[in-house]
């Protein structure tokens, strides 16, 4: 089914995120608008690492090379406060014996995969057994880690009762917050992976207590995450993570039945459906062809298919740096943020919720914007 | 040709797209808006910035335009946009030219991270810089306006950019902000100088700006070394009181008040040591600012050259 | 509080833990955590000293005290060194190991 074109400057961010050593080829306007489109996607930092590793690195301008340098940069520290915090959380919990399994970016970092070069981070994320929440969110608030004050008891309620989570905890010590999950997906939501599983399977994580989702679960953990529990805004690097950890486990000897098997058992095949089509479409991420025929079963029909197409090229592509989101983008994220709540809530909840909260407040999760700068 | 010698009229069509180049030295910008008024203000205090081709690579590309719907006729708002997001709620329109440098610096702040960026006024007597860490309180922007109409060469108001390599600190030559009173005090000390137009009931009271002359852009790609950290303290009433500082003291208060200093790390801690330790540091408490202009001349002077 | 035979103490990142000292105080860079802290001379030599190599707590204020040149071992200097030690662990810079 082919695609409807991309714009420029998202074309040449893809080229070179496959292709880096087409670096040596772009103009300084190229360049201009690359750097832009690469900063607002979180994407530079990992920019930086491809163009490393491909040795093109010095044949770049020098305010290119600079502006790679600085994002690195910010990357490397947040990385290290990523595991700064993990290392003191675990000092407080994991002597509890509480299981503690490290999700997304944090997992990444601590298993040293390749994903987590030059990423982004934002937040500390764990996931830990319901029935050990309470004790674990004791432990943490009298270690120094408190909620946010302005945090409402709506709010407080809606992570509590209806969220896989609790609300972010922070600590003076720590710029990056901690969000304590103990599902990948909300307990209201119509796809409902099987905690069980994911800690039955989870991975200890060498030298330190501490466990990952088993690889198969990690992929659909980020499938899950931007097509049944986001309204895709600027998620293109979450498919950029999903292509990493595609190439580094798509080796594996019966990773792709097993995946195929997984996603049927948590009820997101479907999301696996969509993950595999963006990430060979844009990413030229390679799969196996009777990966995609094993979800097959779960896959849209075509005028939905087509529909999802033109939404997310408008919603996770990132725009021309030079003009504000069109009304094509601004249409695309109010569909996106209504198919989020759609999965996220059956309809009384919705209700409900829609009388206290904003329609895209609810899609993006009652969180204000992580408000972490470069400091 | 000089951002001055460009007509009204001129200036608004570059400001228009693709934008008016401006070179910081440690930065280039390149700057758009539709707004007649904020044209005229660039004018003023770039006045002696070259117009550059706005075609290329720029660390910054940044636009101020009308805020859209229905407050644009009865109390117009502005809004700051970079790359197409919109990272500030909107600003009242009069308040154009604040809000433009206020948004640029933390435009800077947020992309400049190969540089470690002090918050601080840097001022240069030949290649021998002086530091001055802008700690609440301290007068920082209005002692290096001062100094910068009084033979030192303008490096930066709002950022010590210091090279990790080398520790020397990089020119981003920028217009000064002025506030309340600190306005009328610049204009009698030097009555040649370029000031902008004055902003009155901004948050922090009325801002003007000093512009850059034209040394002080001439010199925008020229490092210093720095040699003088003085912490200023501006308290009414008070004599001129200059006191040694232990540079570990400065280290520690320096580090402080930085942009990226935390996020860094080892290298930042090392391009401070490496600073201080070519330094002398001090406080200086004042409030007649000829008084405290001459305390720095006299130690600028006495500093060895890079 | 005496020196414990039975512990010793190593930094959590010795290569990567800088020290530069200015006249009566010293600016240290925790590699751990990130944060400069600004110590007195006697932290800064505990963690020099720390840095060369690991050591019993008992060895360490041995050679603290060597180098302040204190010859009584009774000294407040031993004490002081103790608690420090445990308030470089909170930071994070240095790690208490225990001998079965």
């Amino acid at each position: 089914m082919p695609f409807p074109p991309l714009a420029a400057n998202a074309v040449a961010l893809l080229d070179l995120l496959r292709e880096p050593a087409h670096a040596a080829t772009l103009s300084a306007r190229e360049w201009d608008l690359l750097v832009r489109s690469a900063r607002t996607a979180r994407l530079l930092g990992v920019l930086e690492v491809r163009l490393t590793a491909a040795g093109v690195l010095p044949l770049l301008p020098l305010p290119v090379r600079e502006h790679l340098a600085a994002a690195g940069r910010v990357a490397a520290y947040r990385r290290r406060m990523a595991l700064y915090a993990v290392d003191r959380i675990a000092a407080i919990l994991v002597p509890a014996g509480i299981p503690l399994v490290l999700l997304k970016g944090t997992a990444y970092a601590a298993q040293g995969a390749a994903c987590a070069d030059g990423r982004v981070f934002e937040d500390v994320d764990l996931m830990i057994p319901r029935p050990r929440l309470a004790e674990a969110e004791a432990r943490l608030l009298a270690a120094g880690w408190a909620y946010d004050e302005t945090l409402s008891p709506y709010d407080d309620r809606y992570y509590r009762e209806w969220s896989h989570e609790l609300p972010p905890l922070r600590n003076a010590e720590h710029p990056l917050e901690l969000d304590l999950h103990h599902a990948i997906l909300p307990p209201t939501g119509r796809a409902q992976p099987v905690s069980d599983a994911l800690f039955a399977d989870a991975l200890p994580i060498a030298g330190s207590g501490l466990l990952a989702l088993a690889p198969v679960d990690q992929v659909l953990h980020v499938c899950a995450q931007v097509f049944q529990d986001s309204d895709c805004v600027g998620r293109l690097r979450d498919l950029v993570d999903l292509d990493a950890l595609l190439r580094t486990h798509g080796g594996e000897a019966g990773f792709w039945p097993a995946l195929a098997r997984r996603a049927d058992r948590h009820g997101l095949a479907r999301a696996l459906w969509y993950g595999l089509r963006y990430c060979s479409s844009w990413l030229g991420t390679p799969a196996p062809a009777n990966a995609t025929a094993a979800v097959l079963h779960a896959a849209p029909g075509r005028a939905t298919a087509r529909v999802m197409d033109a939404l997310l090229l408008r919603a996770l592509i990132p725009g021309d740096p030079d003009r504000e989101p069109g009304v094509g983008a601004r249409i695309a994220g109010v569909f996106l943020a209504a198919r989020a709540v759609w999965l996220r809530m059956p309809p009384w909840l919705f209700l409900y919720h829609a009388v206290h909260k904003g329609y895209r407040a609810m899609a993006g999760g009652v969180r204000p914007k992580s408000g972490i700068s470069s400091r | 040709m000089k951002v001055a010698e460009v007509g009204e009229g001129g200036l608004r069509e570059y400001l228009a797209q693709p934008g008016l180049a401006l070179d910081f030295g440690a930065a280039r910008a390149r700057i758009r808006t539709d707004l007649p008024a904020l044209a005229a203000a660039v004018g003023s205090v770039y006045s002696n910035f070259d117009v550059e081709p706005a075609e290329g690579f720029f660390d910054v590309t940044a636009s101020v335009r009308r805020a859209r719907g229905p407050r644009r006729v009865l109390r117009p708002q502005i809004q700051f946009v970079a790359d197409g997001a919109l990272p500030f709620e909107p600003f009242p329109a009069a308040t154009h030219l604040p809000f433009l440098e206020w948004g640029l610096n933390w435009s800077i702040a947020e992309r400049c991270n190969q540089h470690l960026l002090l918050h601080a006024g840097v001022v240069a007597l030949g290649d021998a810089a002086v530091v001055l860490p802008a700690l609440p309180g301290s007068g920082k922007s209005t002692l290096t306006a001062a100094l910068a109409v009084s033979g030192f060469r303008l490096l930066s108001d709002e950022f010590g950019v210091v090279r990790l390599a080398d520790s020397l600190l990089l020119p981003m030559v920028r217009p000064v902000a002025l506030k309340n009173a600190s306005i009328g005090v610049l204009r009698a000390l030097a009555p040649a100088a370029t000031i902008g137009p004055v902003f009155a009931g901004t948050r922090k009271g009325d801002v003007a700006h000093l512009a850059p002359d034209a040394a002080s852009f001439a010199s925008r790609h020229a490092p210093a070394r720095a040699r003088l950290v003085v912490f200023p303290r501006y308290a009414t009433g008070s004599a001129t009181r200059l006191e040694p500082l232990a540079r570990s003291r400065a280290f520690a208060k320096l580090s402080a008040n930085s942009f990226n200093y935390e996020v860094l790390g080892a290298d930042a801690f090392d391009a401070v040591a490496r600073l201080i330790e070519a330094c002398d540091c001090y406080r200086l408490e004042y409030s007649r600012l000829p008084e405290a202009i001459a305390e720095v001349e006299r130690l600028a002077r006495r500093a060895p050259s890079a | 509080m005496p020196a414990d035979p039975a512990v010793h103490w190593r930094l959590a990142r010795p290569d990567a833990t800088r020290i530069v000292v200015f006249d009566d105080e010293a600016m240290v860079f925790n590699p751990v955590s990130w944060e400069t802290h600004l110590v007195n001379l006697t932290a800064a030599e505990v963690i020099a000293i720390l840095r060369e190599s690991p050591m019993s707590e008992p060895d360490l204020v041995a050679a603290l005290l060597a180098a302040a040149e204190v010859a009584d071992p009774s000294h407040p200097l031993a004490g002081q060194a103790v608690a420090l030690l445990a308030e470089l662990e909170h930071l994070g810079l240095a790690v208490r190991g225990v001998v079965a």
